[in-house]
């Protein structure tokens, strides 16, 4: 994924016919899911055995299992398909829940950055795996979590403990985390054994949540997040100018014009080794008879120079029983990097030329505005407390990002949808 | 800045404190749709985290509904 990060956005090709065939895959996908287990719901619909819907729910243990298949695709000739399922069980009354995830990332790049290399469109699998777990029957939970993701040039091994309390008769709740990730950098066709390097990161996270009526919560939390490492890619060619040339290169800058303008040297990018991350979250919850308000503010900074803020709306409104419309709205803000240039430039001293010592091409560290407004279509094929629950759920979601500061590329257009099967029975 | 923040938190506090929910009145707060976890899937998750430059928020710990 580190080469997926490098990629970013060309205008080159129309991605619609790739999308469109994801989706049909996608569609195709979760109802032949649907189908291999629709028997359980006719047999369970023939005998009336759902409870009504104002009931309790049965007691015992769950069994929960979930698929999903998203496609993501965007004008920068970037495409992902993740088909990724999910099992697991519960038992609500015991304290006690486990489960496990597995996904795949096929991801397809033929991005600017790749073509201003000369280099042709390639693709590359994700292996995801994970597994969670909790336990509370009581006041005090914990719970943990660990994940292994594998690509041919990049390992990540993590994993994680989250203990929580509820207190004053839960009014309120307190969360804490750690969590440490290890991550082994390479290069697609190199052993780990000739090149590597590794990146840690300690994630530390605080928070704590309020009912402050009958229909509605806030949460407020803050999380600090140390890494340790160099993240730079090796794939990564940073080009270079003479500083009387930078200032002629404008941001959205056609590869012909990089090309044309640039010096000789290309180096790699070289990014600091170490980082310190810091965020603060509110989060407001209001229930109404028939619909959900979710309101999120997140404002990051971090040691690189980095200032963010994301902001997030989300509207669940109960159209029936079963049916639930969810349009969400979600702006992110971001400034650069302290050492960002959008041409980055060499001094030259006594003939001889010097590069910056940090430099990127990674417009995920410049300034950026990415506005995404997505709609949830949640449809129950079961009532909310029968025994066995499904339900199909469709989100579609756009997203226009503008690099404000970046080289060849000035904005990006993406479609991301997923569809998505769950059941559970008891 | 942090006085504001602190001032904040400390309101929040004193209005839970101020209100008290029986049992019988947390309906509501137990819909599903009233969870603190993330409402997207891992693989928009997975969008965000590659083409973001900020991270956190994601610690979540759903109270007031009197379920575990």
């Amino acid at each position: 994924m580190q080469r997926a990060a490098a990629a970013a956005t060309d205008r080159l090709g129309d991605p619609r016919p790739r999308a469109l065939r994801a989706f049909a895959i996608s569609l195709a996908f979760v109802f032949a899911l649907a189908a291999s287990i629709h028997p359980a719901i006719a047999a369970e619909d023939a005998e009336g055995s759902a409870a009504p819907s104002g009931g309790a729910p049965p007691a015992g243990t769950t069994v929960e299992a979930s698929a999903e298949l998203s496609t993501y695709t965007d004008t920068d000739n970037v495409t992902v398909v993740a088909p990724n399922a999910r099992a697991g069980m519960r038992d609500d009354a015991e304290g006690w829940a486990l489960g496990a995830r597995y996904l795949v990332d096929v991801v397809s790049a033929a991005s600017v950055d790749i073509v201003s290399t000369a280099s042709s469109r390639w693709r590359e699998v994700r292996h995801a795996v994970s597994v969670d777990g909790a336990y509370g029957p009581g006041d005090l939970r914990g719970a943990g979590s660990a994940s292994v993701s594998v690509e041919p040039d990049y390992l990540s091994i993590s994993g994680g403990l989250s203990p929580s309390w509820k207190l004053d008769d839960d009014h309120v709740t307190l969360a804490i985390s750690y969590a440490l990730g290890h991550d082994t950098i390479g290069r697609a066709g190199t052993p780990f054994s000739v090149f590597h390097r590794t990146l840690v990161r300690h994630q530390m996270s605080a928070g704590a949540s309020f009912v402050l009526s009958p229909s509605s919560i806030v949460w407020l939390g803050a999380d600090v997040v140390v890494e340790r490492g160099d993240p730079s890619k090796p794939y990564r060619y940073v080009p270079m100018f003479d500083a009387q040339v930078a200032p002629q290169i404008p941001s959205g800058a056609h590869v012909a014009l990089v090309n044309a303008l640039r010096r000789d040297e290309r180096p790699l990018e070289q990014l600091p080794t170490e980082r310190e991350r810091y965020a603060v979250t509110g989060r407001g919850l209001h229930r109404s008879s028939w619909a959900t308000l979710r309101i999120e503010e997140r404002l990051y900074m971090d040691s690189w120079g980095q200032l963010a803020t994301t902001t997030e709306g989300r509207y669940a409104m109960d159209l029936s029983d079963r049916t639930t419309l969810s349009p969400d709205l979600r702006l992110h803000l971001q400034s650069g990097a302290s050492f960002w240039q959008r041409a980055p430039t060499v001094t030259e001293t006594d003939g001889a030329v010097v590069v910056p010592r940090l430099r990127t091409g990674d417009r995920e560290l410049g300034p950026l505005a990415i506005l995404t407004v997505g709609m949830d279509l949640r449809v129950a094929l079961t009532p909310r407390l029968a025994a066995v629950r499904t339900a199909l759920i469709l989100r579609a979601a756009g997203m226009h990002t503008s690099f404000t500061d970046a080289l060849f590329i000035s904005r990006r257009q993406a479609l991301f949808t997923a569809l998505a099967f769950e059941g559970a029975f008891q | 800045m942090m006085k504001k923040v602190a001032r904040a938190i400390v309101l929040l506090v004193a209005a839970a404190g101020c209100t008290r929910v029986a049992p019988y009145q947390r309906g509501r707060l137990a819909h599903p749709s009233m969870t603190q976890s993330s409402v997207v899937g891992p693989g928009e998750q997975h969008v965000r985290a590659v083409q973001e430059g900020a991270v956190g928020g994601s610690l979540d710990a759903t109270s007031g509904c009197g379920c575990n």
